[in-house]
C-alpha cells in the first residue's frame, strides 16, 4: 500500500513559498537555536580562564567565582568581570538572566552612555532589578519553547487517543457484554476497599497487581459465556469532558490552579496549559477521525479483520498527521501567549526564572524604560506572527494538495 | 424547537452542577487554613499566639457557625476507625501527628485519649512558668510529644523523662502518675492497636443528606447568602457584582464593535478578494491578531497616557466617575477611561471574526447557487447582499458564541493593565491576596456566563438555520 498520507513535504518551505513563510522559518529557527544553545550565548561564566598558570573551564565545569577565590587568596574576591585574569574567554554576552549588575545599576537604557566597557555593555539595557535585558530575552526563548511545546506535546498525548477513540468506537461499536460490565464495576470497588484498608504499601501494590490478575482471567471466562451486551459510550465521556473544560474562562481556572498547586515550576505551568488545551487536539481528532471511518479503505480493513487498535494506529491518525499538525502549531502560539500572559501577571513562573512576559511586566511600574516594553513585546509578537503564517500556509496547502485518500489504490502490486 | 431548547438548558444546569463539584474541590485544595482564615476576620483577639485552650474553643466555634465541621459532601467514605472532627484539632502539627498516630495504629479513640492526655499535662505545666524548673522542661517534653508522627519514638522519650523524674529527689507523684497514665495508653495503642475488627476492617460508609459543605456552599451561591471576603470582612457580593457590570460593559461594548466591525470587514474583503488593498487590510488584520493583548495595552499606556510621547487619555482606572455630577459627565469620562481598554479587547476579536467572516463569503461564492445567480444575470451587488451575506453568517454565529471565554481571560488582562474594577482585576487581585470566598463565587459566575453563553449561540443558531440537526 502506498503511503501517500503520510508524506512530510508540507510541512518545510519549499523553493518557490513565498517570502512571509520562509521569513517565518527563518525567525523561529533562530529562535530555537537560541533556547538550544542560550547557556553558550550569554553567561556570567566565562568559557576559559587561566589564572597563575593555571586553566580553568568555569561554563563547563561549573566552578564558581566564590570557589575560585578560596583557591587564590591573593586575588579575592575573584570576579569574572575583572581584568585580572592571565587570559580570559567570556561568552558573547557576558551577563546571565541572573546577573545582576551592580555597577550600572538598573533601569540602564539602551542608548544611554553607560558606565562599562563596550565588551560589558548592555546591549538592551538593564531591567528593574540591574539584569542584562538581552540575557534575559534569550532565556525567555527558551522558556517560551520550552512551555509552548511541551504543552501542546501534552496536549497531544491526551487529545489525540481520547479524540480518535471517541469518533471511532461512537457511543455503541465497542461492544462488551454486562457480565463484563459487572465484573469492571466489582473491581473498582475492591479497589477502593483495598485502598482504605490499613495494609502497608507493598501489600496494597501485592494485592492490587493480583487483582488485575484475576480481573484478566476473568473477562477471560466469561467471554464464553453468552449474556446481552451493551455499547460503553464512548463519545459521550470524551465529549462531556471536553465540554467541562470547555466551559471555565482559560485564564481564571489556569491562574488558579497555578496559585493553588503546591509546586511552582515550568513544569507545573506546561501541565496547566496542556490540562486547558487538550481538547482542542481532541475535537479536531474527532472531526478528523470520524470524517474517515466510513471510508472505504477503513471499512476494507475492518473485513480483513484487522483489530480496531492496529487500524487506528496504522491507518486513521496518520492520515490526521497533517490536519492535527496545523493545530499544533496554531496551539504552540496560544501556549506561548498564554503563558507570557501568566508571567507578564507575575503567577507561575518560579522567581529566579526569566522570560519576556515577565521582562514586559517590569514595565507596568516603570513606564519611562521604553525598552522593557518594546524588545520583549517585540519578541512575543514575531513569535506568533511568525507562528501564524506557517500555520496558516500550512493550513491553504493541506486544503489544496492534499491526495484524496479515497482515490488511493487500496492494493498495488 | 422548545423541546430542543429546553434538553439542550438542562444540559447546561448539568454541566454547571458538575462544575460546581470541580469548583468547590479546588476551594478545599487551598492552602491555609480555611478555619483560621475565618477567625481572623471574625474574632480578631485570637492568633495563633494566644491561649491554646481559647483559641481550640474560639476555633470549634467559628468552624460550627461557618459550617466547616460538616462533612464535605452528600455521602463519605472513611475508616471506621477516624473519629470526627479530627480535622478541628488545633494546632496544625498536632494535628497532623495526632492523625499520623490513627494511621499507625488503626485506633482513632485511643490517640484521641493520648492527645488529650498529653494536652491535659500540657495545661497543667505550662502557664506557670515561675513555680519550678521541672515544669518548663516538662512543658517542652509535652509540647514536643504532641509534634512526634511516631508512637514509638514518643513513648521512648516519655520514659526517658518518667525515669530522669525517678531519678530526681523532688519527684512530685502526681507528675509521675500522669505520666504513667500516659505511657499506659501509649503501651494499649502500640500493642493491641485496634480490637474492633469492625471498625478496622469495613470502610465506614456514610450518608449526610443536606447537611454538607457542598450543600451549604452551593445553596449559599444560589441564593446569595452573605459571603465574607477575607480581606477586609466585608460582604463579597457587592464586590463582586459592581466588578460583573464593569466587566459586562467593557466586554458588551468590545463584542457589539468586534461583530460590527468584523463583519463589515469580512463581507467587504471577501467580496473584494486579492485587491491590493484588501490584501493590505488582510495583512494588517493578520499582525492584529497576533498581537498579545497585553503589549498592546502597554503600548497604548506608554505612548498616550504616560505624558512620554502622547498624553492624550488618562492613565488607568475609572477617574473620577464616582464623583460626576451630571449625566453628560459620567459619559464623558466613562469614554475616555475606556475608549483604550475597549479597543485593546476589540483589535485581537475583530482580527478572528474578519478573517472567518472572509472565509465563509469565500466559500458561499464558490456554491453552485451563486453561479446560477450569475447566470441569470443578477448584478454581483444583488447576489452579496441577498443571497451570500445571509449564508455566510451562520458559521460566524458559532464563532461568536464560542469567543465568549477567550473574552472574559482577555478582559481579566486588559482590566489589570488599565485597573478597570472588572471581575478579572477583582479575580487577579482576591488570587493574590487569597482570598478565596471572592475567587470561587467569581469563578463559577465566569463558567456560568461561559455556559450560556454556548446555550444561547446553539439557540440563535437553530432559531437562524432550522436545516441544523436537534442536537
Amino acid at each position: 500500500m502506498k503511503k501517500e498520507a503520510l508524506s512530510y513535504y508540507t510541512l518545510l518551505p519549499g523553493w518557490r513559498s513565498p517570502l512571509s513563510l520562509r521569513l517565518s522559518w527563518l525567525f523561529i529557527l533562530i529562535v530555537s537555536l537560541i533556547a538550544i544553545l542560550g547557556p553558550l550565548i550569554s553567561n556570567e561564566k566565562p568559557y576559559m580562564c587561566r589564572l597563575e598558570g593555571r586553566t580553568y573551564f568555569p561554563l563547563f565545569s561549573g566552578i564558581s567565582e566564590a570557589e575560585l577565590s578560596t583557591l587564590y587568596p591573593s586575588f579575592s574576591p575573584v570576579e569574572w568581570r575583572s581584568t585580572s585574569f592571565e587570559s580570559i574567554w567570556r561568552a558573547p554576552i557576558p551577563y546571565s538572566h541572573t546577573t545582576i549588575d551592580l555597577a550600572s545599576g538598573s533601569h540602564l537604557s539602551p542608548i544611554a552612555s553607560q558606565p562599562l566597557s563596550l565588551r560589558f555593555r548592555h546591549w538592551l539595557g538593564t531591567d528593574a532589578l540591574g539584569r542584562d535585558v538581552l540575557a534575559g530575552m534569550i532565556r525567555g526563548c527558551r522558556v517560551s519553547l520550552l512551555i509552548g511545546f511541551g504543552s501542546m506535546l501534552l496536549a497531544l498525548l491526551f487529545g489525540v487517543p481520547l479524540g480518535s477513540a471517541a469518533a471511532y468506537w461512537g457511543n455503541r461499536k465497542w461492544r462488551v457484554s454486562w457480565i463484563q460490565v459487572i465484573e469492571t464495576l466489582i473491581f473498582f470497588i475492591l479497589l477502593f476497599i483495598i485502598w482504605w484498608l490499613p495494609f502497608s504499601v507493598f501489600l496494597k501494590y501485592v494485592l492490587l497487581i493480583l487483582l488485575i490478575i484475576a480481573l484478566a482471567m476473568v473477562f477471560r471466562f466469561s467471554r464464553t459465556i453468552r449474556s446481552k451486551q451493551t455499547g460503553i459510550p464512548i463519545d459521550t465521556i470524551v465529549m462531556s469532558l471536553i465540554s467541562i473544560v470547555d466551559s471555565f474562562p482559560g485564564l481564571f481556572i489556569i491562574l488558579i490552579l497555578l496559585v493553588i498547586l503546591p509546586v511552582k515550576g515550568l513544569l507545573t505551568v506546561m501541565m496547566a496549559i496542556a490540562l486547558l488545551r487538550w481538547p482542542v487536539m481532541a475535537r479536531y481528532m474527532r472531526a478528523e477521525v470520524f470524517k474517515m471511518k466510513e471510508s472505504n479503505y477503513i471499512k476494507a480493513a475492518q473485513l480483513l479483520n484487522i483489530p480496531d487498535l492496529k487500524i487506528l494506529k496504522n491507518h486513521l491518525i496518520p492520515y490526521a498527521f497533517r490536519p492535527v499538525m496545523i493545530t499544533f502549531i496554531f496551539g504552540v502560539s496560544s501556549a506561548i501567549l498564554a503563558e507570557s500572559s501568566l508571567s507578564f501577571l507575575g503567577i507561575g513562573l518560579p522567581p529566579e526564572e526569566m522570560n519576556w512576559g515577565r521582562l514586559l511586566s517590569q514595565s507596568r511600574n516603570h513606564f519611562d524604560d521604553w525598552w522593557l516594553v518594546l524588545f520583549p513585546g517585540c519578541a512575543i509578537f514575531f513569535t506568533l506572527l511568525s507562528l501564524y503564517t506557517i500555520g496558516n500556509m500550512l493550513k491553504k496547502r493541506v486544503e489544496q494538495g492534499i491526495p484524496d485518500i479515497h482515490q488511493i489504490p487500496l492494493i498495488t502490486e | 424547537m422548545i423541546l430542543s431548547f429546553i434538553r439542550r438548558f438542562s444540559n447546561a444546569i448539568l454541566l454547571l452542577w458538575i462544575i460546581s463539584i470541580i469548583a468547590f474541590w479546588l476551594s478545599k485544595l487551598t492552602p491555609g487554613d480555611e478555619v483560621m482564615d475565618y477567625l481572623s476576620i471574625d474574632d480578631p483577639r485570637y492568633n495563633i499566639n494566644s491561649n491554646p485552650l481559647e483559641l481550640q474553643n474560639a476555633y470549634l466555634q467559628i468552624a460550627h457557625r461557618r459550617g466547616l465541621d460538616l462533612p464535605m459532601f452528600y455521602w463519605s467514605v472513611s475508616p471506621g476507625y477516624y473519629p470526627k472532627n479530627v480535622n478541628l484539632i488545633l494546632p496544625l502539627d498536632e494535628r497532623k501527628s495526632l492523625k499520623s498516630w490513627i494511621d499507625q495504629t488503626k485506633n482513632g479513640n485511643g490517640s484521641l485519649l493520648l492527645h488529650d492526655q498529653l494536652k491535659s499535662g500540657l495545661q497543667t505545666y505550662c502557664p506557670i512558668s515561675n513555680s519550678l524548673a521541672a515544669h518548663d522542661v516538662l512543658c517542652q517534653h509535652f509540647n514536643s510529644a504532641l509534634k512526634t508522627n511516631d508512637l514509638k519514638l514518643l513513648q521512648n522519650n516519655m520514659l526517658a523523662v518518667k525515669e530522669a523524674l525517678l531519678k530526681d529527689t523532688i519527684a512530685i507523684p502526681e507528675i509521675t502518675n500522669q505520666l504513667s497514665l500516659i505511657l499506659l495508653s501509649c503501651d494499649q495503642l502500640l500493642e493491641q492497636g485496634n480490637s474492633d475488627v469492625a471498625t478496622t476492617w469495613l470502610p465506614l460508609i456514610e450518608w449526610n443528606g443536606t447537611h454538607n459543605q457542598y450543600h451549604q456552599w452551593m445553596s449559599g451561591l444560589l441564593s446569595q447568602r452573605p459571603l465574607t471576603s477575607l480581606v477586609d470582612g466585608l460582604n463579597a457580593w457587592t464586590k463582586i457584582f459592581d466588578a460583573l457590570k464593569w466587566t459586562l460593559l467593557l466586554n458588551g461594548l468590545a463584542f457589539l464593535l468586534a461583530i460590527l466591525l468584523g463583519v463589515g470587514i469580512g463581507i467587504w474583503s471577501g467580496a473584494h478578494d486579492g485587491m491590493p488593498l484588501e490584501r493590505i487590510i488582510n495583512w494588517i488584520l493578520f499582525a492584529l491578531f497576533a498581537l498579545p493583548s497585553f503589549w498592546l495595552g502597554t503600548l497604548f499606556i506608554y505612548s498616550l497616557t504616560s505624558g512620554e510621547w502622547l498624553s492624550i487619555f488618562p492613565s488607568g482606572g475609572l477617574g473620577s466617575y464616582q464623583r460626576a455630577g451630571s449625566v453628560i459627565e459620567k459619559w464623558s469620562i466613562l469614554f475616555s477611561h475606556l475608549l483604550l481598554p475597549v479597543m485593546c479587547l476589540t483589535l485581537g476579536a475583530l482580527a478572528y471574526v474578519s478573517r472567518q467572516m472572509k472565509q465563509s463569503v469565500l466559500h458561499q461564492m464558490e456554491q453552485p447557487y451563486v453561479k446560477a445567480l450569475r447566470a441569470q444575470g443578477i448584478s454581483e451587488r444583488t447576489i452579496l447582499k441577498k443571497h451570500v451575506i445571509r449564508n455566510a453568517l451562520f458559521p460566524v454565529i458559532t464563532i461568536i458564541g464560542g469567543s465568549v471565554p477567550a473574552l472574559l481571560s482577555g478582559s481579566l488582562i486588559v482590566e489589570v493593565i488599565f485597573s478597570i474594577p472588572g471581575m478579572g482585576r477583582l479575580m487577579y487581585n482576591s488570587l493574590l491576596a487569597h482570598d478565596w470566598p471572592v475567587v470561587f463565587p467569581v469563578l463559577m459566575l465566569g463558567a456560568a456566563i461561559t455556559v450560556f453563553s454556548y446555550v444561547l449561540t446553539d439557540v440563535v443558531y437553530k432559531w437562524a438555520d432550522p436545516r441544523v440537526k436537534t442536537v
